[in-house]
């Protein structure tokens, strides 16, 4: 009866870790370099992050989400140059990060958009900030609030 | 012959006096070039309300920077930049006659009172200019600036596609340099003393 008892136990724990494994090695291929948010005035309700972000994985990782607990809504964005002269921002659905590769996130060009913020973000403060992909489990990480 | 001798050294000291002189005075700088093109005058409200005629820029040396508030991204990267290049002015007692002016061409959002929390974060001494549609129509004809509406944000704003430079006006109001946003602040600060 025991030995049932423990077969059982084994059973879940290797079937669990089967599960799990997966979306450990997902998260754990997924990493965030130098992630910071530019501040902004008080009376904005948008602001810009950047990061480098690293897939250390052997499949790629496609980026389709971004949340925080300061922002009401967050989208990866682009910023193009046009033939004109502007330069037009649109969102990006999907930003693929290729396995083994990193995708630098920087002013100027591809970054992330926290609209609707909560409140004034502070200067040197740490606010974390989740990344949800198609694959696997999000990656979330502290970004620093800096001087614009 | 002693006259000679004194004539002789009297010019040389000269020369020497005007040699070290020029040394003393660094590389020539070439005149910035006045736009021709970029010609007119303006009115728009600032950021108290009050009606702003482009006169009272005159005697000014100014830095113009065209955007939107709700751009997070080159317009504050811009904005914040100029509030450096003002504050090393400042420490230097340059600023007094120089003015940093940011024009929106978004004024449904970027009404007087908005601007005037936006820019005072930067530097209390900005000043922001907004308008009506035909305003704004106005100043971003006269200085050639592109924006575009993009459709709409998550928030239910527009977003703009939108030329990006900082213009450098003289006293006398004339264009005299567009410099692209990332430009050195060393560069725009030795062009702006050139018209001081």
């Amino acid at each position: 009866m025991i030995c049932v008892r423990y077969f059982e136990l084994a059973l879940k724990t290797v079937l669990l870790a089967a599960l799990g494994l997966p979306w450990v090695s997902h998260a754990a291929a997924m990493d965030i370099e130098d992630g910071w948010i530019r501040a902004v005035p008080p009376v904005s309700s948008t602001t810009a992050g950047y990061l480098i972000l690293h897939n250390r994985g052997d499949t790629d990782r496609t980026l389709t989400a971004v949340s925080s607990p300061v922002a009401g809504a967050g989208e990866v964005h682009d910023m193009s140059p046009q033939e004109d002269g502007t330069r037009h921002m649109h969102h990006l659905p999907e930003l693929v990060v290729p396995a083994g590769d990193a995708v630098a996130l920087k002013p100027g060009g591809k970054h992330l958009m926290l609209y609707q913020l909560q409140r004034p973000l502070e200067i040197g403060e740490q606010i974390e900030v989740c990344l949800a992909f198609a694959e696997g489990e999000p990656v979330c990480g502290p970004f620093e609030v800096r001087a614009p | 012959m002693k006259r000679l001798i004194l004539m002789t050294i009297a010019v040389l000291g000269a020369l020497a006096v005007m040699v070290l002189w020029q040394i003393g005075r660094g590389p020539a700088v070439e005149p910035l070039p006045i736009n021709t093109r970029m010609v007119g005058e303006f009115e728009m409200t600032d950021q108290t309300g009050a009606r702003f005629h482009s006169d009272a820029l005159r005697g000014q040396v100014v830095l113009m920077f065209f955007g939107f508030t709700h751009c997070p991204d080159i317009c504050p990267a811009t904005m914040a930049r100029m509030a450096q290049l003002y504050k090393d002015l400042e420490r230097t007692r340059e600023a007094a006659d120089v003015q940093v002016v940011f024009v929106t061409f978004d004024p449904e959002r970027d009404t007087p009172e908005y601007l005037q929390q936006y820019l005072a974060w930067f530097h209390p001494d900005f000043i922001g200019l907004t308008g009506s549609t035909e305003d704004v129509e106005r100043i971003t004809s006269l200085y050639s600036v592109v924006y575009m509406p993009m459709g709409e944000d998550r928030q239910g704003g527009t977003e703009f596609a939108h030329s990006d430079f900082v213009y450098l006006l003289d006293r006398e109001t004339r264009v005299r340099k567009l410099f692209p946003v990332e430009a050195d602040l060393e560069e725009i600060k030795r062009d702006l003393r050139s018209l001081l």
